[in-house]
């Protein structure tokens, strides 16, 4: 089960969508769609994945292919326990600018609470 | 599409059936590392996916039995006959777990810590650590490991996920065997609004430092081979290459991998003089000798190259999983499609339309093109079933005490998907009396002269529009008088009755007959042949026995290639049609008044210089109304003998196909179906052989 929520921008705080659950393949139309309608009206939008419980490559893909199209995206937190390990073991954190990678440039997500240094 | 657990279960089935043969083979050639290798890998896919799909408690016996075979794969274990049965037994079990999972008898779980604890058992213990608590079972030799460094590049199809492989588990199990650097390329993921987020557009690159053998990085991928395209390279061997810490140039790596190409590297070198332009320059090396050299590397590289993409070609996928109710579907709907065309043709011939009448023929010509084609899709080798009775025999042979090899012949013919399944019961029974009641036991053949072990010979031919299985023993042979006796003791004949060698050898076939002195488990119940018979003619075939005392005996079973379309003669009887499958028609006479006058009353009728007996249909189905002066009698060949039809008219060869009767006319005698003619009108297809053993039961 996915559950996702579209926080409108309140103050300092960007529009933000909560995503919560299984971020895997059985639910990823439902992911893509709350995403697309999200950035349609928020480019800027931050995607928090604190509450995802299970994640897999199709969300990883989803989430690189949503930042290649609005590079404004950011997906936070930088150090989910559920996403991490995913980056790691998919071989992401060796493209330049993933937030677990050395380099920051053309980053793949931002994520504001990392540690200078990193994205 | 089938959910990925039916993917699973189906590959695993499929897996278990070449798992068994190949231990079989196993049995007969312990020291042939191919086959345990295939053993391996069968046991390494049914852990893996079973795993990856959550069929844990396969996955995990399955480990077990694997582990042993990794173990004998490394030489550190020898194949012997109790360790193929140990693991024909774990392979049975691994089906009734399978069983299980779609509904089967619950498994016997004794039985499988039973299992178990007997590979387990096999498994050396390494220190501190219980043998089964290890992740890999395999035991690393004590000598030094020659590492090596692959380059894996793993491209998934986009599908991949759907069919419920997650390709980071294949990334994790290669991060298990060394040293690995893991990178995604992410260059053809398409923008957001293009995304399919059900499919994966990256590929890998996978960079791996093992001691493992180049096997161990294919058997990652064995289980998903359709789903994926996977180059392995070798691109470092510490023994081959030495310790030299120098390594390829940039640009080699990068056109080696496919991603610069030569002319853009040549592009940007140009402003550089080339190696042997400098070498020229400085006169250390002829213009020939550098022209040569540059000659052997180019040759070399182009059938590198060609060798490489041989291998390539190799790995595409030729054949694609198509569920077998889509394809009887698709056979039903090409019936129907038959059924149509025969009523266009039958209207186009009625408008004498030169237009419509070419359309007809051209959909006529397409529809037995379709016909064909689609028949010939459900087409199976009938060595799918061959090989499920080497394992029946071994195990029956080694019940009964007895020394039996089993041959095989044209197990490349095939025949159509349903038949060879309703032929397997059949077969099996066959089989199962061959070794009970034909082949002797060692000791009665060495006194009888023959050789201890006895064979079994299991051959099939194509023969016209069906298939002739031959089942050969060379055991005792049929004893004409026992037969006889027992056939007069159980009033089946008349004791002066005088019969052929060949009636006698058919009345085995007969319901509650035996011979056999005592009641096995295997076979002498004496409801096996008449059941057997039963079940062939059900396939429009039929079956005949010939035997030599002593010597053997050949049962031969004749099948149609296919039960859904066939070939047939179209006849009417009154105002009814009725349909003869072409296979029995051997040819087709008349009958006049004067001809039934000749006979005195008999229903026999002369065909050259032989007198025919003939089944009058019209008294068989009570039609009433008077028939036509001249009639026609169709002439068919029933397990060796002819026997005639007589019918109004015979209007030619028809494409029938045979639909099933309904639950209310299953059980008519002498009908096996009916078909829809081109008028719309039904006609019934005659059951030939039944309606003889009508008339014969009659006389």
């Amino acid at each position: 089960m996915l559950e996702s929520t579209l926080l409108a921008p309140d103050g300092a705080r960007p529009a933000t969508l909560r995503v919560s659950g299984q971020a895997v393949i059985a639910f990823i139309l439902q992911f893509k769609s709350a995403l697309e309608a999200a950035l349609q009206t928020y480019p800027d939008l931050h995607v928090d994945c604190a509450g995802v419980t299970e994640a897999d490559f199709s969300c990883m893909q989803l989430l690189w292919s949503a930042h290649q199209s609005h590079s404004g995206m950011r997906v936070t937190p930088a150090s989910c326990e559920v996403l991490g390990p995913v980056i790691l073991a998919s071989g992401l954190d060796r493209i330049d600018g993933c937030c677990m990678a050395d380099h920051s440039d053309d980053r793949f997500w931002s994520c504001p609470d990392a540690s200078p240094g990193k994205v | 599409m089938s959910s990925p657990h039916d993917a699973f279960r189906e590959e695993a089935y499929e897996l278990l059936t070449a798992l068994e043969n190949s231990l079989l083979e196993l049995e007969e050639c312990p020291g042939d590392r191919e086959i345990v290798g295939a053993v391996f890998r069968a046991m390494h896919t049914i852990k893996g996916s079973g795993a990856m799909f959550g069929f844990d408690d396969i996955s995990s016996f399955t480990h077990d039995v694997e582990t042993v075979f990794d173990l004998v794969r490394n030489d550190e274990l020898e194949v012997t006959g109790p360790l193929v049965s140990l693991s024909l037994a774990a392979r049975d079990q691994i089906k009734a777990m399978l069983d299980v999972t779609c509904g089967g008898d619950p498994c016997d779980s004794a039985r499988t810590e039973e299992l178990r604890s007997a590979f387990r058992a096999l498994i050396p213990a390494t220190e501190g650590a219980p043998p089964a608590a290890s992740a890999s079972a395999k035991v690393e030799k004590a000598a030094v490991v020659r590492e090596r460094t692959y380059r894996i590049r793993f491209y998934p199809n986009r599908g991949i996920a759907l069919s419920g492989t997650n390709p980071l588990c294949l990334l994790k199990e290669l991060r298990e065997l060394g040293k690995c650097q893991v990178i995604a390329h992410m260059d053809d993921v398409p923008p957001l609004a293009e995304l399919n987020p059900e499919q994966i557009y990256a590929c890998w690159d996978v960079i791996l430092t093992t001691g493992k053998e180049l096997d161990a990085i294919k058997d990652v991928f064995i289980f998903v081979e359709d789903e994926c395209r996977i180059q392995i390279d070798l691109i470092d061997d510490e023994e081959l290459l030495g310790n030299d810490s120098s390594y390829k140039k940039l640009g080699d790596i990068l056109i080696e991998r496919g991603d610069l190409t030569p002319e853009a590297l040549r592009e940007i070198l140009r402003q550089q003089k080339r190696v042997g332009e400098m070498l020229i320059a400085a006169k250390v090396v002829s213009p020939s000798k550098v022209a040569s050299a540059l000659a052997e590397q180019q040759q070399v590289k182009e059938i590198r190259s060609r060798q490489q993409q041989k291998q390539q070609g190799g790995g595409d996928a030729a054949s694609i999983r198509v569920p077998a109710d889509r394809l009887d579907r698709l056979v039903d709907l090409v019936g129907e499609m038959v059924t149509i065309q025969s009523r266009l043709s039958q209207i186009s011939l009625g408008r004498e339309d030169a237009e419509l009448i070419s359309i007809a023929e051209e959909v006529e010509r397409l529809t037995a093109e379709l016909r064909d084609n689609t028949l010939n899709i459900r087409m199976l080798p009938i060595g799918t079933t061959f090989s499920k009775f080497k394992r029946l025999v071994r195990d029956l042979s080694q019940e009964l005490g007895k020394e039996i090899e089993l041959t095989t012949a044209g197990a490349d013919t095939e025949l159509d998907k349903t038949v060879i399944e309703k032929l397997n019961d059949p077969l099996v029974h066959i089989i199962r009396n061959s070794i009970d009641h034909g082949i002797e036991a060692p000791e009665k053949r060495e006194a009888a002269g023959k050789k201890r072990q006895g064979t079994i010979r299991l051959a099939a031919i194509h023969s016209g529009d069906s298939v002739i299985i031959e089942i050969v023993d060379d055991g005792a042979g049929l004893n004409e008088e026992a037969i006889r006796r027992k056939a007069v003791e159980k009033g089946l004949i008349g004791e002066q009755e005088q019969l052929s060698r060949q009636e006698i050898f058919q009345l085995i076939f007969a319901a509650g007959f035996s011979t056999a002195q005592k009641v096995t488990g295997v076979s002498g119940r004496g409801v096996g042949m008449d059941v057997v018979k039963r079940a062939i003619e059900s396939l429009r075939g039929s079956i005949d026995i010939d035997s030599t005392a002593g010597k053997g005996t050949i049962i031969r079973v004749r099948i149609p290639l296919t039960l859904a379309i066939i070939d047939s003669l179209l006849v009417t009887i009154g105002e009814d049609c009725y349909v003869i499958p072409l296979s029995v028609v051997e040819e087709c006479i008349e009958l006049t008044r004067a001809d039934v006058a000749q006979a005195h009353g008999r229903n026999l009728v002369r065909v050259r210089d032989r007198l025919v007996p003939y089944v009058y249909l019209r008294d068989e189905f009570a039609i009433a109304d008077e028939p036509p002066e001249i009639e026609q009698v169709v002439v068919t060949a029933v397990n060796g003998n002819q026997v005639g039809f007589v019918v109004d008219r015979v209007i030619g060869e028809h494409q029938t196909v045979i639909k099933s009767l309904g639950r209310m006319y299953r059980d008519v005698q002498g009908l096996s179906g009916a078909t829809i003619l081109g008028d719309g009108k039904v006609a019934l297809i005659l059951d030939i052989p039944q309606l003889v053993q009508r008339a014969e039961q009659a006389a």
